[in-house]
């Protein structure tokens, strides 16, 4: 029983640990410098993404949408900076998007009770919508090279610590952090021990439309353009990303790290089939059957 | 007959000749008193009145008080309305009518609202509604006090687990680790965690659904003796059972609830089971 528990709480970093020895062994290209900064450039926005879609499937929900906000959000900062709008203040338009479609998320789930699934759906059918409404889906280009920097060396390493360490704090050191694991534990034991549930998801759906703004913004200094139809499937990768790092789509069981550890597993492992020139196609088999598994170990753990 | 205790088998018999107390004695570990702490109620001031409430269809004009120091039992069938009468107390369902805790207005419109003017509610349902399975113990135990262990916004944890680990001894939680999820706890230890937990709060009232219902004999003479503790200290108990030796043995007063409403009030003295039964089925006592 010890032995289980404790197995398939380590086991994404177990297998994060194995996948990186085995591929320094057999791929000479992948332990050096270069390759590292191009792993970490690729999988930062997923994680970043991933971080906040801990939270809501912690409380046993999801949000679809984050993949359309990072399209909104990037191409509304895009747009602000081609208008003549100051660096920070577009970044503030880009995160602020994030943030606003979030508290409409977490309006609807907790006000009319839908399930999380359906409201984010549709909110993600909405805010794409809104993002090839905007551009006529077409690209915005010619931004300032202010905005470029902020994606390049390290800045996104230490823009995705922060988010990660923030997440963290708010997990595992508030009592909002206590309040999301209860939520998603059992409901109605949350609320009845005092615990306003309605006010802790409304939080969390902030957090993930927050971390997919910040996410939006990145993408936008990554392409140095703003295109609606960047973040397409995002959504998909984060909760990818959160599930086989460990935590439950039960909810109330999980940790953050366990997500960071489960974005780059599987960044890595499309890096390692890169290196060995394995066919896209068959790469996304091969992460649908490690996503698989994870959902299988999660069921197993139960 | 075998019989297991923390997890090692302490005795075996032939059911033949084999004696109550001894198989008590057997799977507590200690003598067991099967009858009820005495009690020794020294009512103070009325802490929470309650006057007309109503929540149609589960119960209609129910009105009565208790006093600090006082365990006033709610005694009815099962659907005579006593949990949600209760549940109406702890703001968990909606009700008209009057309820005032020591003199002030007290309608709540959330758990939260009635824990913060005092008032708590231990569901009936530990497993559906109660403990947090995947939670440890300790976490259990702080969940509905969190914001007394804040230091500027964060949880000082150190703090948290000092006050879990004082509360569970208080509480006689018996359990390996604090760090263990509760979901592996017996019964009478996730009841006596759920006291813990509402208890941390310092309500003036607690209502108390069911406290001993699937709790072995020695954790249920643990939460009387709580009990006995508790208003000794002046809290105000409501107690739900369905249990009818229990009611009449831990309460000081009984009100007998039928078809969602009141249907008598007998002081401990004068409450036989007859009378009980008699007001709670509407039939005339044989």
């Amino acid at each position: 029983m010890k032995i289980r528990r404790a197995l398939s709480e380590y086991a994404i970093f177990i297998a994060l640990a194995v996948e990186f020895i085995v591929l320094a062994i057999a791929a000479p290209a992948f332990f050096t410098p270069d390759n590292f900064a191009n792993v970490l450039r690729q999988n930062a926005f997923p994680a970043i993404i991933a971080a906040g879609m801990t939270f809501a499937i912690l409380t046993g929900g999801i949000d679809l949408s984050v993949g359309s906000v990072v399209g909104l959000s990037g191409v509304l900062t895009a747009d602000a900076l081609v208008h003549g709008y100051s660096l920070p203040l577009a970044i503030v338009i880009g995160i602020a998007t994030g943030v606003l479609i979030g508290l409409v998320n977490g309006l609807v789930v907790t006000a009319i009770r839908v399930p999380p699934f359906i409201v984010t759906l549709a909110m993600m059918l909405v805010v794409r919508g809104a993002a090839f409404k905007y551009t006529d889906a077409r690209t915005i280009s010619g931004l300032p090279p202010g905005i470029a920097p902020l994606s390049q060396g390290w800045s996104m390493a230490v823009i995705m610590a922060v988010v990660f360490v923030a997440a963290w704090v708010l997990l595992m050191r508030t009592p909002f952090g206590r309040h999301v694991y209860a939520t998603g534990g059992n409901r109605e034991a949350a609320w009845l021990s005092g615990i306003r549930v309605n006010r802790v998801l409304v939080k969390v759906y902030v957090l993930c439309g927050l971390s997919a703004g910040i996410a939006g913004v990145l993408v936008a200094s990554r392409l140095n353009a703003g295109y609606p139809r960047a973040g397409e499937l995002y959504e998909l990768d984060a909760v990818a990303a959160v599930v086989v790092g460990g935590t439950s789509l039960f909810g109330g069981r999980g940790s953050i790290w366990g997500t960071l550890a489960g974005a780059f597993f599987i960044g890595i492992l499309n890096n390692g089939l890169n290196l060995f020139n394995v066919s896209p196609y068959d790469q996304m088999i091969a992460k649908g059957a490690v996503l698989l598994a994870a959902a299988a170990l999660d069921r197993w753990r139960q | 007959m075998t019989v297991l205790r923390d997890g090692t088998r302490v005795a075996g018999a032939p059911v033949a000749g084999l004696d109550r107390r001894q198989l008590i004695r057997w799977m507590v570990g200690r003598d067991v008193s099967e009858e009820f702490p005495p009690r020794a109620p020294k009512p103070g001031d009325i802490a929470l009145e309650v006057s007309h409430l109503s929540a149609p269809p589960r119960f209609h004009d129910v009105s009565f008080s208790v006093r600090a120091g006082e365990i006033v039992g709610l005694a009815g069938l099962v659907g005579a309305g006593r949990s949600s009468a209760g549940l109406a107390l702890a703001g968990a369902l909606k009700a008209e009518g009057v309820a005032a805790i020591g003199g002030s207005s007290a309608r709540f419109d959330s758990p939260a609202d009635a824990l913060k003017h005092g008032v708590a509610y231990l569901t009936e349902d530990r497993k559906g509604r109660g403990i947090l399975p995947l939670m440890s113990a300790a976490a259990n135990v702080t969940l509905a006090n969190l914001d007394a262990y804040r230091a500027g916004g964060l949880l000082n944890t150190a703090r948290e687990r000092a006050a879990a680990a004082t509360a569970a001894k208080d509480f006689i939680v018996k359990a390996a680790s604090l760090d263990q999820p509760a979901s592996t706890l017996s019964g009478g230890n996730q009841q006596k965690l759920l006291l813990a937990r509402f208890l941390l709060t310092k309500p003036r009232v607690v209502i108390l659904d069911e406290p001993t219902r699937g709790v072995d004999v020695g954790a249920r003479a643990d939460i009387y003796q709580l009990m006995n503790r508790l208003t000794d200290e002046g809290l105000a108990v409501i107690m739900i059972s369905s249990d009818l030796t229990e009611l009449l043995g831990m309460s000081d007063r009984v009100i007998v609830m039928r078809d969602g409403r009141v249907t008598g009030e007998l002081p401990r003295g004068a409450a036989t089971p007859e009378k009980v039964m008699a007001l709670a089925t509407g039939e005339a006592a044989a």
